[in-house]
């Protein structure tokens, strides 16, 4: 189907296409999955409309069956990105998924699991301005049989605390959960799968206002960092086979944590965790 | 009925568009919206009244953070509805290829017509009713080899142990029967008469679907959402012609659970004002009233625990009697020992055991901090007393 104004086809997970049909509701899936589908994969396809009411937002449907109701149309986006983040996960049968961040430079990525709140999105923002390929700030794919890691094709989330680092001009959306939201789309997208070998080291990004100023690397022991792995997997280790396997391998990589005061140290740092091998 | 049960159910009148217009729309607010909020949890509504606030209702006096957060219900709801629409999809898929027949039941059953959204009615699984114990394990076959694998046991209840697709996260419950004790095989046959097509499955018509509403709530166990349960049977209730319920009475006298489905519709009617059938008080009524007003509230047993502390947890004992018990002069002397569980307002497991007496019971229940002794047949009293002591 061609792309026009008012339809946007986006990948949301590994084997998973998505449709958005009319305006408003494509402009802001747009906005929220800004990577468009290429060409006609064998994996499922899920189709939205919106059901327009008078005073804006309306009733979201999903091939055809009525979802919820929407507001009004600053709720459309972070609607559609809770929806399509979940279909992605929960309909990727074989696949891994890690809350994590995924960011690289040329063929070597870092993987960047924390906790919601640890300043993921932030730090990938951070890291995309100078540069770097941005493969995701929420979600990584892995797929054990392929030994390939897939992006989640995603804009960055930001919540209001980050809005100072992104242009003054830009539309707000509202989540009744978290609040105002923007999204960011890189510039640097990848939206292709990644071997496996090209995630070279794994850092967990801890914002901290009183951290030094210069920031500090901490070492990791792999114990600790399995254990961390495991809390971010998600669906736990139970979801798939090899999940454990998987975990073992991330853990034999350079592990580490990431402890800083903001851009642009977190920058200087994560560089030095994706260089130094040891 | 507290003023916060008053204004709930006045809501949910409106929505379901139930009983004399005076009844609906926004009654006077109540003035406790964190019990409000709790039975609105607890009944499993805050999509429901969440996404109405998102299509524009309005509900009087709401505290501005509890809007939000029954929005942010209503959108945690439609993501889990987006999914589980799809693998219900697959789930019918499977089961049809397998030439097996079912009879989609519960919240699969209503929230295609009941709802205007998807999102609106929570659920936590999809009850299936099969033809035979023989096909309910064809069907379990069937769906291990989709992908589906053993959630938890439940040795002994009247559907298989829950399955779950550990990809979309979709649990199945798989029913051979209906209730517990079960319902003999020439009653379930006489129900599986009453199967209909329904979007891309199956569910009873409309007279049969009542009635299992009706028995499922009966077979409760005690922290299943029964205001809203009472709700859907009204708004069910509302649809039937007079010879539609002609028909349904007719059914529950064939199955032999006339008395039940009375003493349910009785309430539901009480509640929701949709016709209904007159029944005399019963044990069976008088626990679903009390069980109504249950949730972040002392009850009559839990009044004057300090800090309301123990409270749910108090309910969840009672509500594992047996109705029946509930009132009667025990004759015999016996202890049982409940082990407490974790309840939905987060308190530690303790453990409760019942003293029955001749014309007294005496619930004995213990927390980390104490140790109360209700006699709920000889008044209100209630004691508390350190823990560490006699037991009592």
């Amino acid at each position: 189907m061609p792309v026009t104004a008012t339809f946007h086809e986006a990948t949301l997970g590994p084997d998973l296409v998505s449709e958005w049909r009319g305006d408003p509701l494509a402009a802001a899936a747009r906005e929220v999955f800004p990577v468009a589908a290429a060409g006609s994969p064998a994996g499922r396809r899920v189709g939205f409309h919106l059901q327009p009411a008078p005073g804006g937002g309306g009733v979201l449907r999903m091939d055809g069956t009525p979802l919820c109701s929407v507001p009004a149309d600053t709720h459309l986006a972070p609607l559609i990105e809770k929806i399509g983040s979940v279909l992605a996960v929960r309909l990727a049968p074989g696949w891994l998924v890690l809350h994590a961040g995924l960011m690289g430079i040329g063929d070597r990525f870092l993987l960047l699991p924390a906790e919601r709140r640890s300043g993921k999105s932030t730090l990938c923002l951070a890291l995309a301005r100078h540069g770097w390929t941005y493969a995701g700030d929420d979600l990584v794919f892995f797929h054990p049989g392929r030994r390939v890691f897939h992006p989640f094709c995603k804009a960055l989330t930001l919540k209001e605390g980050s809005f100072p680092l992104l242009p003054a001009e830009g539309k707000v959306h509202f989540d009744p959960a978290r609040g105002p939201i923007r999204y960011f789309a890189p510039e640097h997208q990848c939206d292709s799968a990644i071997p496996a070998g090209r995630v070279v080291a794994l850092a967990t990004p801890l914002f901290d206002p009183a951290s030094p100023p210069e920031g500090e690397i901490r070492p990791l022991a792999p114990e600790l960092a399995a254990l961390s792995l495991v809390q971010q997997l998600v669906g736990g280790a139970a979801r798939g086979e090899g999940a454990l396997e998987w975990i073992r391998e991330l853990c034999a990589l350079p592990c580490r944590i990431l402890r800083h005061p903001g851009a642009p140290v977190s920058v200087q740092l994560a560089r030095r965790c994706l260089e130094e091998r040891t | 009925m507290s003023p916060e049960l008053a204004h709930l159910t006045a809501l949910l009148r409106t929505i379901f568009d139930l009983g004399a217009e005076d009844d609906r729309g926004s009654p006077p607010p109540p003035s406790d919206w964190h019990r409000w909020a709790a039975l609105v949890e607890s009944n499993r509504l805050s999509p429901l009244l969440g996404n109405r606030l998102s299509a524009g209702m309005r509900i009087t006096g709401m505290p501005e953070a509890l809007a939000r957060e029954l929005a942010a219900a209503a959108a945690e709801e439609a993501r889990e509805a987006a999914v589980r629409e799809v693998a219900l999809a697959g789930l019918r898929a499977t089961l049809r290829a397998a030439g097996l027949d079912w009879i989609e039941l519960k919240g699969v059953a209503v929230a295609a017509d009941l709802y205007a959204a998807r999102c609106e009615r929570a659920m936590t699984d999809a009850d299936l009713l099969l033809p035979s114990p023989e096909a309910c394990l064809a069907a379990g076959e069937s769906l291990a080899g989709a992908g589906f694998r053993i959630a938890r046991d439940m040795p002994g209840h009247h559907h298989l142990a829950p399955l779950r697709d550990h990809s979309t996260l979709l649990a199945v419950e798989l029913h051979h029967n209906l209730t517990a004790p079960p319902l003999s095989p020439a009653h379930l046959e006489t129900l599986w008469a009453r199967r209909v097509p329904a979007g891309e499955g199956w569910r009873f018509d409309d007279p049969a679907r009542l009635l299992h509403h009706a028995l499922h709530i009966a077979n409760d166990p005690v922290d299943t959402p029964l205001l809203r349960n009472l709700v859907e049977c009204g708004a069910l209730a509302a649809r039937l012609g007079a010879e539609a319920w002609e028909d349904l009475e007719r059914l529950a006298e064939q199955v032999g659970r006339r008395g039940i489905l009375d003493e349910v519709m009785s309430l539901a009617s009480e509640l929701t004002g949709c016709p209904g059938m007159k029944a005399a008080p019963s044990p069976l009524t008088f626990w679903m009233r009390r069980r109504l007003e249950w949730h972040g509230h002392p009850t009559r047993l839990g009044r004057g625990a300090p800090g309301g502390e123990g409270t749910g947890d108090l309910a969840h004992a009672e509500g594992r009697l047996p109705p029946a018990w509930i009132g009667a002069p025990a004759a015999l002397c016996s202890v049982l020992t409940l082990r407490g569980r974790k309840t939905g307002a987060g308190r530690q497991p303790l453990r409760a055991g019942l003293s029955v007496g001749a014309g007294s019971a005496t619930l004995v229940h213990r927390t980390d901090t104490g140790r109360c002794i209700c006699s709920p047949a000889g008044g209100d009293r209630l004691d508390h007393r350190p823990a560490g002591g006699d037991p009592g």
